[in-house]
């Protein structure tokens, strides 16, 4: 790309090096790898739905319920495609049990999060640009991700994921677009 | 450099074509290869770009999908 960086007007992620990565060692088999981002995914829901309790602003909370409600769309759609593999009817409790969720898709916990955003409760704009942020982090993570494995269904798993993310984030790019 | 790498096509694109050529196709089908260094990869980069600074990447080679198209800057 010529200009490097400077000439990119798209989106950019500002992870580390390696947030989020030090949650895989690469050897995860396909089970525990969407064992994983079954958590990643909760850890999301959670977060937004704090955002939304947090909210003062009516707009602000309704995206941040969307985001939410997107998430829960992902581990359904990971829990569905868990069981195709070899699950039993009724095990996704014990499946839920199982994961703790330790970070957030962007690789980061909720706490790190809400303290480097106190702009948080905020305005619209703020939320929007703070979703935005945390969208492009979680498809900057699951790219990482999917890279690190050899195996093409653990690939597919985060390679999936990270088009779900890209659809997020053309959404939000859509309503900032419509705001000053 | 093999041999054969001194016909191989490297082309150059400006930003915004890059953009749009990577909206356009799956995120599985290319490797994005960020060649800086990690303080520069960390103040902003592509998302999902590999990190492979300059001076690595004759010896990292491997670490790329050579299948693949590759979009470096």
């Amino acid at each position: 790309m010529n200009g490097g960086i400077d000439a990119w007007d798209g989106l950019v992620s500002r992870a580390t090096v390696g947030q989020g990565m030090y949650l895989i060692e690469g050897d995860e088999t396909v089970e525990e790898v969407m064992a994983l981002a079954y958590g990643l995914e909760e850890g999301s829901r959670r977060f937004y739905q704090e955002l939304a309790e947090r909210s003062d602003v009516p707009e602000a909370r309704r995206l941040f319920e969307t985001l939410r409600d997107a998430e829960i769309r992902h581990e359904d759609q990971l829990w569905e495609r868990y069981r195709a593999l070899h699950g039993k009817p009724g095990e996704r409790r014990m499946f839920e049990e199982n994961i703790v969720p330790r970070a957030l898709e962007g690789g980061l916990s909720p706490d790190q999060l809400l303290t480097g955003h106190p702009e948080v409760v905020g305005g619209y704009a703020d939320s929007l640009d703070l979703a935005m942020a945390m969208e492009t982090d979680a498809l900057d993570l699951y790219l990482r991700m999917a890279a690190a494995f050899d195996d093409a269904e653990i690939q597919s798993v985060f390679f999936e994921l990270a088009e779900e993310e890209r659809g997020h984030l053309k959404k939000l790019g859509d309503l900032r677009g419509s705001r000053p | 450099m093999r041999f054969m790498d001194m016909f191989s096509r490297t082309k150059t694109i400006e930003g915004g074509e890059a953009r749009q050529w990577i909206e356009g196709r799956p995120p599985d089908s290319f490797t994005l290869l960020d060649v800086r260094q990690p303080e520069e990869y960390e103040r902003g980069h592509l998302p999902g770009a590999v990190l492979i600074p300059l001076p690595e990447l004759e010896k990292r080679l491997g670490e790329i999908n050579p299948d693949k198209p590759v979009l470096a800057y």
